[in-house]
This record gives C-alpha cells, sequence and structure tokens, in this order.
C-alpha cells in the first residue's frame, strides 16, 4: 500500500489589524488638532473684527481689552455701562458712574469715555431730572481732573455750565 | 431734602460761606465731600447727624458732591451752592 502525501492548504494569514487602528486614530486625532487650531483662529478672526467695529464706531480704543478683565469687579461693571449701556441705563447710574470716577478711577479713559456720553446727553436732552445740577457737577469733575482722558468731557465744560 | 437710596438725606441747596447738615444711616462712619477734586473726609457722630462748613472753594453755583459706601453701593447727594451776593 502506498501512502500520498497530503499536502494542507494553510488559510492566508490575515494582516494584522493594527496598522487600520493605528491609521483612524491618527486621522482622528489630526482631525481634533484640526478643529482645535481652526475654532481657535476663528476666535482670533472674530474678536479682532469686535475690537475694530469698535474703533470704527468712534468709542475708545482702549475699551476691548480692558472689558476682559475682571480682577476688579466694580471697574468692570462701571465700564460695561460706560461702553454698552443704553443712553437711559447710563443716566440712571451717572451719579454713581460719575462719583467712582472722580474718587476711586481718576485716569480710567472708559470711565472718562462714559463721561462724555453723559455729558453729551445732558446737553441735548432738556427733560434730565437734575439736569443742570449734573451738568454743573460733571463740568467741575472735568476742570479739576488734570488725566489725559478728561480732555473730551473739558470740551464741554462751556455747554454744560450754560445749561439752565 | 433729597436722599440717597434711605442712606444719606441732605438738602439740595446750602449757602455760600454756610453749613451743611447731612443724616446718614446707621453703619455709616464717614462722609466723603468734594467739589469735584479730591476727597475729605468727616467723621459721623453717633446721632447719625453730621453737619459741617460749606467748603471754602464753594462759591455760588458750585455743586458739593457728598457720599457715603464704598464701590457699587455709594451713594451720593449733590448740593447746589447758592451765592450770598446780590
Amino acid at each position: 500500500m502506498r501512502l500520498e502525501p497530503a499536502y494542507l492548504v494553510a488559510p492566508k494569514p490575515k494582516p494584522p489589524s493594527i496598522p487600520t487602528r493605528r491609521a483612524l486614530l491618527i486621522a482622528g486625532g489630526a482631525m481634533l488638532t484640526g478643529l482645535a487650531i481652526g475654532g481657535a483662529g476663528g476666535y482670533a478672526v472674530s474678536s479682532a473684527r469686535r475690537v475694530r467695529e469698535r474703533d470704527e464706531d468712534g468709542r475708545n480704543a482702549s475699551t476691548a481689552e480692558p472689558l476682559a478683565r475682571a480682577e476688579d469687579l466694580a471697574l468692570d461693571q462701571l465700564r460695561h455701562l460706560a461702553t454698552d449701556a443704553s443712553i437711559g441705563e447710563l443716566m440712571r447710574q451717572s451719579i454713581l458712574i460719575l462719583t467712582l470716577l472722580r474718587d476711586t478711577y481718576p485716569d480710567d479713559a472708559i470711565l472718562w469715555h462714559g463721561a462724555e456720553r453723559i455729558g453729551a446727553e445732558l446737553c441735548a436732552n432738556a427733560g434730565i431730572d437734575n439736569r443742570r445740577v449734573l451738568a454743573r457737577w460733571l463740568a467741575q469733575i472735568a476742570e479739576r481732573s488734570d488725566a489725559a482722558a478728561a480732555v473730551p468731557v473739558r470740551g464741554l465744560v462751556a455747554e454744560l455750565r450754560s445749561i439752565r | 431734602m433729597q436722599g440717597g437710596g434711605g442712606v444719606l438725606t441732605g438738602p439740595a441747596t446750602a449757602p455760600e460761606g454756610g453749613t451743611i447738615t447731612v443724616k446718614v444711616g446707621a453703619n455709616v462712619d464717614k462722609i466723603i465731600v468734594s467739589t469735584g477734586g479730591p476727597s475729605k473726609y468727616i467723621p459721623v457722630p453717633e446721632s447719625g447727624e453730621v453737619t459741617f462748613p460749606v467748603p471754602a472753594e464753594a462759591t455760588g453755583g458750585t455743586v458739593v458732591e457728598v457720599s457715603v459706601g464704598e464701590g457699587l453701593k455709594r451713594k451720593t447727594i449733590l448740593i447746589e451752592i447758592v451765592g450770598t451776593s446780590a
């Protein structure tokens, strides 16, 4: 009896799956990195545009950066009132803003910008309560300040003093 | 009389060269007075009523600021000085 050799065909070995998994991980990582860089870039562009728009609106160029600071919450709130509040809200808080501008933050350019808005409204709107006294007080504060940021308000002093 | 949030009350006007009397609420230990420049601090007696002279530089038409409190809780009244010359 003759024995014939039997050849068994081994299944073709599967390529290891690790490279595919690694490729997926790499692709995922690259996508996340791209999203992060794109998001940060977009935020920066958006912030820069916001600052530029503020400047183009004629607001004080120094407003955008300091508004983000919060180490002095009272100052932060007053600055928001000075720049972002409606003129009605600003006038309701005008005595507080002007008191703290004179006494606590005499060199703050953003609060002086708020004072300028208050002064312009006092000159333009005859219906404001206690208008004459408020106008004279603002004139006194501007005249007695040596802050460079007070210059625009000092330009209103003659008109403020003429209010009857 | 005018009031600053119930914590501070005082007159709307005062005579040049005269005095000003304001009344403050409990727990107020000083008032802050200014005519637009630096602040002057005046202690509050136990009665809660403070009388002080009109600042020398406050002639007729000047506004005197009187306030109490700190930060966003600051309360202020504005007192107009009336000239005495005819």
